[in-house]
């Protein structure tokens, strides 16, 4: 009976260690912290050295970004078809839309009933927004031939057009200097 | 007198008074729908659908008649398998990168790594949903200009091709969760006061990926890269811009170390932002 319990409770804990043994040749592998070296006592920690203003601290500014959105500067093209806002072409007209904090157009698409509904939405319009909205008109129903839906909601500066026109749209606000 | 019309002419001059069909008005005709009702008689409404097979009130459980149980009845597609072992890799395109580079986001005269897109604001990733970094697609390759040294997560060929037409460096590199976390706010992991870890080594599925010279693999051997270099250019055609005699070029050769995080910050240093000190062990 005694030997019996003997191996019951002894034998796992016997296996258990020619296992560790057997472990302790296997090597270490770099793909997981699980192999790197247990933490010890501060005491045991190696000694360092404080450098102040080095060399390498151009690539930690690199890495701190920037506080405020910086300004795009003036280019001889941007590739990527973003334009600045010319003061020279907007000036005389009877609206405005002011960009955002990211120095692009206030065109957005959103998509709503799976797919089903797509409308198109301008914001941050200042001055005559019905003559906006008349003028944006005139050039998506003559560009796509049929006939053009849109709200506007004077109080937030807002038009909402129904249909994906925000390439479209874009073109026309940019090319008047928007 | 009036004159006896034909019948035709009779039926014309009816439809032509009768209103025009449309949406409105369109019915079906009659009986090409039938109502389901349930039978009222003798044996009207015992058996529920499913014929001799039971007299019960309702289906029985997972059945809805004939033998088939329902959880049998469609083919098994197994969309999520190893769903806790696949990397994701969110979008940035090329055309999204032109917007960031034309904007004055990114500053095309230091190398641009994940960081670099992370403290743009315009990009996030979240590492413990099993996000590796970012993959560049070739949206707007048509349009892409500038000359840049870029270190990605994941490319295709066009992406490559794209970026080495206007004589820039792309490069593939792998980086663990830990490491992803200091990439994605870099002044976050500095305040910590922990020393930057090594970068690890790819896991054994991916490691294949990255040390392909093909995909420009930071594991992968120079000259076989500058080997494939010169093919890729063959096939798509273009002449390939010479680094070595560009004014750029100790900005083009910036690399990383395989075990490094940071662009010239080694691992097991500690960044001390409030006195602009880096601490480092003492050698002996």
């Amino acid at each position: 009976m005694a030997l019996r319990n003997f191996l019951k409770f002894r034998l796992p804990l016997l296996q258990h260690r020619q296992l560790n043994q057997s472990i302790s040749f296997i090597p270490v592998r770099a793909s997981s912290f699980n192999a790197s070296e247990e933490f010890k006592d501060y005491d045991n920690h190696p000694d360092v050295v404080v450098t102040k203003n080095p060399p390498e601290w151009k690539y930690v500014e690199r890495l701190l970004g920037y506080q405020v959105i910086p300004k795009p500067t003036v280019k001889s093209e941007y590739p990527s078809g973003w334009t600045a806002p010319n003061p020279e072409l907007y000036k005389d007209l009877p609206y405005f839309i002011e960009r955002t904090k990211n120095y692009m157009l206030p065109v957005y698409l959103h998509i709503t009933f799976r797919g089903q509904r797509r409308t198109t939405l301008i914001k941050n319009i200042e001055g005559d927004i019905w003559q906006l909205e008349q003028e944006l008109n005139k050039v998506i129903s003559k560009r796509v031939q049929k006939r053009i839906f849109s709200r506007i909601n004077e109080m937030s500066r807002q038009i909402v057009f129904k249909g994906d026109y925000v390439t479209l749209i874009q073109k026309y606000l940019a090319d008047r200097g928007l | 007198m009036s004159t006896v019309k034909h019948t035709t002419e009779r039926a014309l001059q009816l439809m032509r008074q009768l209103p025009r069909v449309k949406l409105n008005n369109i019915r079906n005709n009659p009986g090409a729908y039938k109502t389901q009702k349930r039978g009222r008689a003798q044996h009207g409404g015992d058996k529920h659908g499913d014929g001799m097979k039971s007299h019960c009130n309702y289906m029985r459980l997972g059945y809805e008649t004939g033998n088939t149980p329902f959880y049998l009845r469609f083919t098994y597609e197994s969309y999520y398998k190893d769903h806790h072992l696949r990397r994701e890799y969110p979008p940035i395109s090329l055309n999204q990168l032109q917007t960031m580079i034309d904007t004055d986001r990114i500053d095309t005269t230091k190398p641009i790594d994940l960081a670099t897109i992370c403290l743009t604001g315009l990009y996030d990733f979240f590492p413990d949903q099993r996000q590796y970094g970012y993959q560049l697609t070739d949206e707007g390759a048509n349009i892409f200009k500038t000359k840049v040294n870029i270190e990605v997560q994941h490319a295709n060929e066009l992406v490559i091709a794209t970026i080495e037409k206007n004589g820039g460096v792309i490069r593939t590199a792998y980086f663990d969760p830990y490491s992803l976390q200091a990439l994605r706010n870099p002044k976050k992991f500095f305040e910590r006061g922990v020393p930057i870890p090594r970068r690890m080594i790819p896991p054994q599925d991916a490691i294949e990926y990255y040390s392909n010279p093909k995909n420009r693999g930071y594991l992968a051997d120079p000259e076989a890269i500058s080997h494939e270099r010169l093919v890729l250019a063959q096939k798509y055609g273009y002449e390939l811009p010479k680094i070595e005699d560009d004014v750029d070029y100790e900005m083009l050769s910036e690399t990383k170390d395989p075990r490094q995080i940071f662009y010239g910050l080694e691992p097991g240093i500690v960044v001390n932002l409030e006195d602009k000190s880096i601490i480092r062990k003492r050698e002996n």
